[in-house]
């Protein structure tokens, strides 16, 4: 296969191959969401340390469906209770309440510690000897009467009332959920996957459902499975859609079975960046997939449009556009990796991923590929390109509208104002981040529903010890009308107030009771929690560090000390709508981490527009850079950047009518979108530039490509929204919408804002096309009577100046022309000295006007050749002068009308025909008679019949109007020569005259006539006999031309090859 | 956390008046039979003796009383030793009145009301919350109800059983097993079901 015979080809191929595969083995999935936000934030790392912290790493929770009743929530988790605790992977199975119930004595002794030196006062009156006689006395007569079972229960956990505050039953009769414990501890997501994948099998059927697990090891488990299904579903969608789209242009699928072979190189050049880079994919970048194919296809289908055109093999059309997809992948790669400047993690993944596919895909597209595909050329359909020869004229046709209405729409922007904050196109809410839908968000949203204590709003407090937390806490609580300070210092702990606490307990307590127990007759069933209250209290007062272990699963939900100092979780009540005030806190040495999804939202929103505007300053800045650089126009800067706003226009438009909105992850990744206009636009503008402004060329290289390029790229990013995590959906509708717009304002749009304008002709020029007409020969005659003919020549040359400075595509064909005459003399400065001249000659317009017509003769200085027009109007018959574009030629025919020959001017039709007629009325005041050559024979008839006539007919031959042209050599070069004149001195039986005019250092005018030419039919033939006259007549000409190049005017080049 | 509805359990017991080793269809039908039956009580008097015992109490501790139950919302528990104490349901509250202590009325949905709330709905003719397993055993001229709460746990009965007269389907007694070992049990006597009740039985001292 040709693929192969290329070695450092092959190489490349299987060393991307090998890493891929390595990459693709080793990486790991980033399940969570939270490692995708900016870690920065106080709520990212709130959320974080209170999953880490009070929801364990190990274990799940089962979770009944809080909609149904009470009783048969109790009965299903009861059945799966007793199902999953059989099973040989889980070590224990409990619920909140039995884990606080076991331990309740060594709990309360954990928070009599903590509490003020008076409660405990109290307890240490209550462990009296006389009063623990009088209480164990009492009991039995406690157990009569009107007793209920639980304030049996409570009085055996606490026969002696030690505890200064009843504990109340919840209300909460049954169980809110299961704690499940596994055997060991669940060390990677394939042990995680095992232990789900166990729990779920052994839940009983009737609970399928109503009984949900959540929990990390549950997320990891669901997400790392969904993630890898995400990938799969997303590049088999992508491709599918793909080769549809293909198929729909191309009518084959053949090279998709090679481009898709080449995207998956780039596909695993990605995967090996996040691997070396990052080691993971999360959440977001594994939509990296689907959007590399979709985008990183733009540059195959472009290569493989080449190769199925007529233009396959023209190298020059392959470099340029060789070149032009480098430079393309370069922007739109730079675009994505700009990505990587965001606060956020997921996006910077994201960035450098496709940044990475997107150059591997360029290089595949215009290295391997075009190995493939100059093998064995492709042939695109033919009706590609009569379907964008029709579209190209429909925007032809329409140009003025389209410009009007993209006027018109971009002025829209004012009345959508995305810039407000009421406009609606932005909602911070992060729900739409979270994977909902799936069982474990379900069960983790039913968890808070049955949290009682669900509007409370959560913090975690970090210091470098539980006091300085305890006053941030007791300053927080300030801040809330509502809080109690005490029931929230209630379960922090104190250094301070349990080394006091300490000093008043007795370490010998428990000997003490237990005797106190035995004496009263009442066994370990009644004494046992007093006991194991005391016991802690003991310990620790004798220094056993390990007197709380036990409690260690109950304390670290609420506060702890880990390798970052201590921490706490409190709760402040009806605070999580406004979990952090207005002002902030103000609160120095604790760090306050609100575990909340409100302030969460608010710091998202904050960063992501600060992002957001950074991002696009530093895109637009590179933007600007890139295009000035490969294009060095500021006009086609200008329009990268008008292309901007109408995509932007058209983008927010569809925002509008489909009622989306972006979120915060979306509203980053705009920018990215600004690389892909301009990726669009460039190519557009490129062609249009390359094809002088000629739309039909431009569509029948583009069109196809770029309208399957947004479609696959539209592909691309659409194919998340498969996907079940929503941060995708978003992003890859918002994508979609903005490539959308993208495509169209860069090809239907864009277009008509390219008025020819940088068409290297300067008839298409705004200039020439605003000033060439009638009234800017009315304006140059009003001028000069006004300025005089000091003021004229000044204005006249300064504009002759400024156009140049202005037009520098005409001032490159300028002197490429004068190249041809003499390279030395061809400059800038010679150039814009040629312009000026131009100019001049313009205003002497107005100088003509002003004078009577016999002082035209006073114009001219010295005469050269005259005899040999003398000898053709005494000859009696007419004579056909030949020139070029040089000098003051109009000149010529006022000088010798007013002496006396009979002159006639032929004329091309002006731009428009009221400037004709205005000049044929000019000339008409000095006797000469214009005939304007058209297409038809009836001109020509009359030029005959002038000539036939006695007519001294003038002729321009240096810039042939139709294809009767032959080549003739300058001293540098070959322009191509009009063979009309021949033709007509032919049929006229004429001689022909070349003559020039040209202006002198003294201002007057020098005329001189060349050798009399008369032709006669070759036998040859008609062609030679055409040819050899008419290089006959240039060779008279170029003398002069070369003699005066600075007045030769020619404006487009004429160079031939 | 909160024992699960203990009395309730006597309730379907109560409605099994089976052979032994009643199949469970056979068992479904006497619950009908037996709910079909409370819906007949208007109000209901009995007699009973509490007796509390435990691991490690030297000595059971009993107590007598009289039980008073009108259809649908009051369920009264007066007891005559200790005197003056009792325990009263009705529609909105829960009262407890015990010697020494101030009179505490509690919202009738309160966790320590729920026992007596699943009592009543028993008597009432309504299915009772909660989750149990049941056994049902004929032992002699009664049979032998038993109720296993699913979800044990510490504040909560692990076991209740329930003698029920096979010839009157009358709750002769009802036993909870608590945890560390502790039984309360009632044993009721001069059962009358639909008899007047002074209007003031369930007037509050």
């Amino acid at each position: 296969m040709a693929l192969f015979r290329s070695l450092p080809g092959t190489l490349f191929l299987v060393a991307v191959a090998g890493a891929g595969l390595w990459a693709a083995l080793t990486i790991r999935f980033e399940t969570e969401l939270l490692p995708a936000l900016p870690p920065e934030l106080p709520s990212v790392r709130g959320l974080a340390a209170f999953t880490r912290l009070a929801a364990g790493e190990n274990e799940v929770f089962a979770v009944a469906d809080p909609r149904l009743p009470l009783e048969e929530r109790t009965r299903l988790l009861a059945a799966t209770r007793a199902a999953l605790t059989a099973l040989p992977s889980v070590a224990s199975i409990t619920t909140p309440a039995e884990q606080f119930e076991t331990q309740s004595g060594t709990l309360a002794a954990w928070l009599l510690l903590q509490a003020d030196s008076s409660v405990l006062d109290g307890v240490n009156a209550s462990l009296a000897p006389a009063a623990v006689a009088q209480s164990l006395q009492s009991l039995p007569a406690q157990l009569a009467g009107a007793i209920d079972p639980f304030a049996i229960v409570s009085l055996q956990l606490d026969p002696l009332g030690l505890l200064p505050a009843k504990i109340d039953p919840p209300d909460q009769p049954a169980p809110a959920f299961l704690v499940v414990t596994p055997s060991s501890p669940l060390a990677d997501s394939a042990a995680d996957d095992a232990f789900i994948t166990a729990l779920r099998g052994a839940i009983p059927a009737d609970s399928s459902g109503k009984v949900l697990l959540t929990g990390r090891p549950v997320f990891n488990a669901d997400i790392s499975r969904q993630m890898r299904g995400d990938i799969i579903l997303m590049v088999v969608a992508a491709v599918f859609l793909l080769a549809v789209a293909f198929w729909i242009f191309y009518r084959t699928l053949r090279p998709l079975g090679w481009i898709m072979f080449l995207q998956l190189f780039a596909l695993l050049a990605g995967l090996v960046a996040a691997r070396v880079f990052f080691g993971s994919l999360n959440v977001i970048s594994i939509g990296f997939a689907s959007i590399l194919l979709g985008v990183g296809m733009d540059y195959s289908i472009l290569v493989y449009h080449h190769f199925g055109s007529p233009h396959r093999d023209d190298q020059s059309v392959w470099r340029t556009l060789r070149r032009a997809i480098w430079f393309s992948a370069l922007i739109t790669a730079a675009a994505f990796y700009f990505l990587a400047l965001t606060s956020f993690p997921a996006l910077q993944q994201l960035g450098v991923l496709v940044g990475t596919g997107l150059l591997a895909s360029g290089l595949l597209a215009t290295w391997q590929l075009q190995i493939i595909l100059s093998a064995r050329p492709p042939h695109a359909p033919p009706i590609l390109f009569r379907a964008s020869r029709g579209a190209a004229g429909l925007v032809e046709r329409h140009r003025g509208l389209l410009a009007g209405g993209a006027v018109f729409l971009a002025l829209t922007i004012f009345w959508l104002q995305p810039w407000s904050s009421s406009s609606g196109f932005y909602q911070p809410g992060l729900d739409r981040l979270r994977p909902v839908g799936s069982d474990a968000y379900t069960a983790q949203e039913w968890l808070q529903e049955l949290d009682p204590a669900a509007n409370d709003a959560v913090y975690v407090l970090r210091a470098k010890n539980h006091d300085v937390i305890r006053g941030a806490a007791a300053s927080m609580a300030a801040r809330f009308p509502d809080a109690d300070p005490a029931a929230l210092l209630a379960r922090i702990p104190s250094e301070s107030q349990r080394a006091a606490n300490l000093q008043a307990w007795n370490p010998d307590t428990t000997t003490r009771l237990a005797e106190a127990f035995q004496l009263a007759g009442l066994g370990p069933e009644w004494s046992g929690p007093t006991l194991q209250f005391t016991a802690a209290l003991d310990a620790v007062a004798r220094g056993d560090d390990r007197a709380f272990a036990a409690l260690h699963p109950l304390l670290r939900t609420t506060a702890g000390k880990d390798a970052d100092g201590a921490y706490a979780v409190i709760r402040i009540p009806a605070a999580a709508t406004t979990p952090v005030p207005e002002d902030g806190w103000n609160i120095a040495d604790a760090e306050i981490l609100p575990v909340s999804w409100i302030s969460l939202t608010r710091e998202i929103t904050a960063l992501a527009q600060h992002d957001f505007h950074r991002l696009s300053i530093a895109m637009l800045a590179a933007i600007v850079l890139l295009c000035a650089l490969a294009q060095r126009s500021l006009r086609m800067v200008a329009l990268n950047l008008l292309a901007i706003v109408l995509s932007s226009t058209l983008f927010l438009w569809l925002l509008r009518l489909t009622g989306t909105s972006l979120s915060p992850l979306s509203l980053i990744s705009l920018p990215l979108l600004v690389g892909l206009v301009v990726d669009y636009s460039l190519h557009v503008l490129m062609a249009l530039k390359n094809q002088r402004g000629d739309l039909v060329k431009t569509y029948d290289h583009l069109a196809a490509p770029i309208l399957l390029t947004g479609i696959s790229a539209c592909i691309g990013f659409g194919a998340p929204a498969l996907t079940g995590q929503p941060a995708l959906q978003n992003f890859g509708l918002v994508m979609d919408f903005g490539i959308m717009a993208a495509v169209v304002a860069c090809l239907v749009l864009l277009p008509a804002f390219f008025p020819r304008s940088t068409n290297h002709d300067y008839r298409d020029h705004g200039f020439y096309r605003f000033f060439y007409r009638k009234r800017g020969f009315e304006w140059i005659l009003l001028g000069w009577r006004f300025l005089g003919r000091r003021g004229s020549w000044l204005i006249s040359r300064t504009l002759g100046l400024f156009y140049a400075l202005t037009h520098p595509a005409t001032v490159r064909a300028v002197r490429d022309n004068l190249a041809m005459l003499d390279p030395a003399q061809a400059g800038f400065a010679s150039a814009c000295r040629l312009f000026m001249n131009q100019s001049e000659n313009f205003s002497t317009y107005g100088r003509l006007s002003t004078r009577p017509t016999s002082e035209v003769v006073d114009m001219l200085g010295f005469r050269q050749g005259f005899e040999h027009l003398q000898r053709a109007r005494d000859g009696g018959q007419g004579c056909l002068l030949v020139t070029g574009h040089l000098g003051f030629f109009e000149l010529g025919g006022l000088v010798m009308a007013q002496l006396g020959f009979p002159m006639t001017a032929l004329t091309l039709p002006e731009p428009s025909t009221a400037l004709t007629e205005w000049r044929a009325e000019f000339r008409a005041r000095w006797g000469v008679e214009t005939i304007v050559v058209g297409n038809h024979s009836f001109s020509v008839l009359d030029i005959v019949r002038s000539l036939q006539g006695g007519a001294f007919v003038a002729s321009l031959a240096d810039r042939p109007y139709d294809g009767n042209s032959v080549a003739v050599d300058l001293p540098h070069g070959r322009i191509r020569f009009s063979t009309g004149p021949v033709l007509l001195a032919l049929l006229a039986g004429c001689p022909i005259i070349p003559v020039g005019i040209t202006r002198q250092p003294d201002g007057l005018y020098h005329i001189e006539a060349r050798a009399y030419i008369e032709p006669h039919w070759q036998p040859e033939g008609r062609t030679a006999t055409l040819e050899l006259y008419t290089r006959e007549v240039a060779a008279a000409l170029v003398p002069l031309f070369a003699a005066y190049p600075e007045q030769w005017y020619h404006f487009t080049s004429l160079r031939c090859e | 956390m909160n024992p699960p509805g203990i009395f309730l359990l006597l309730a379907v017991l109560s409605a099994t008046g089976l052979a032994r080793d009643i199949a469970s269809s056979d068992a479904v039908v006497l619950e009908k039979r037996f709910f079909a039956a409370q819906q007949k009580t208007r109000t209901l008097e009995a007699a009973f003796t509490q007796t509390i015992s435990a691991p490690g109490l030297a000595s059971p501790t009993i107590s007598r009383g009289q039980l008073f139950y009108r259809g649908p919302d009051d369920l009264r528990i007066s007891y005559q030793v200790p005197p003056g104490e009792l325990m009263q349901l009705d529609a909105g509250t829960f009262t407890t009145i015990r010697t020494g202590r101030a009179p505490l009325a509690r919202p009738a949905g309160h966790p320590s009301a729920r026992a007596l709330g699943a009592l009543r709905d028993i008597l009432r003719g309504t299915r009772p919350p909660g989750d149990m397993q049941v056994s049902v055993t004929r032992q002699e001229g009664n049979y032998l109800v038993v109720l296993v709460p699913s979800t044990p746990g510490n504040f909560q009965p692990e076991r209740i059983e329930n003698t029920i007269d096979a010839d009157t389907m009358q709750l002769r007694s009802m036993s909870l097993s608590l945890p560390r070992g502790t039984v309360m049990r009632f044993d009721f006597s001069a059962v009358r079901r639909n008899h007047r009740l002074p209007a003031t039985t369930f007037r509050l001292p």
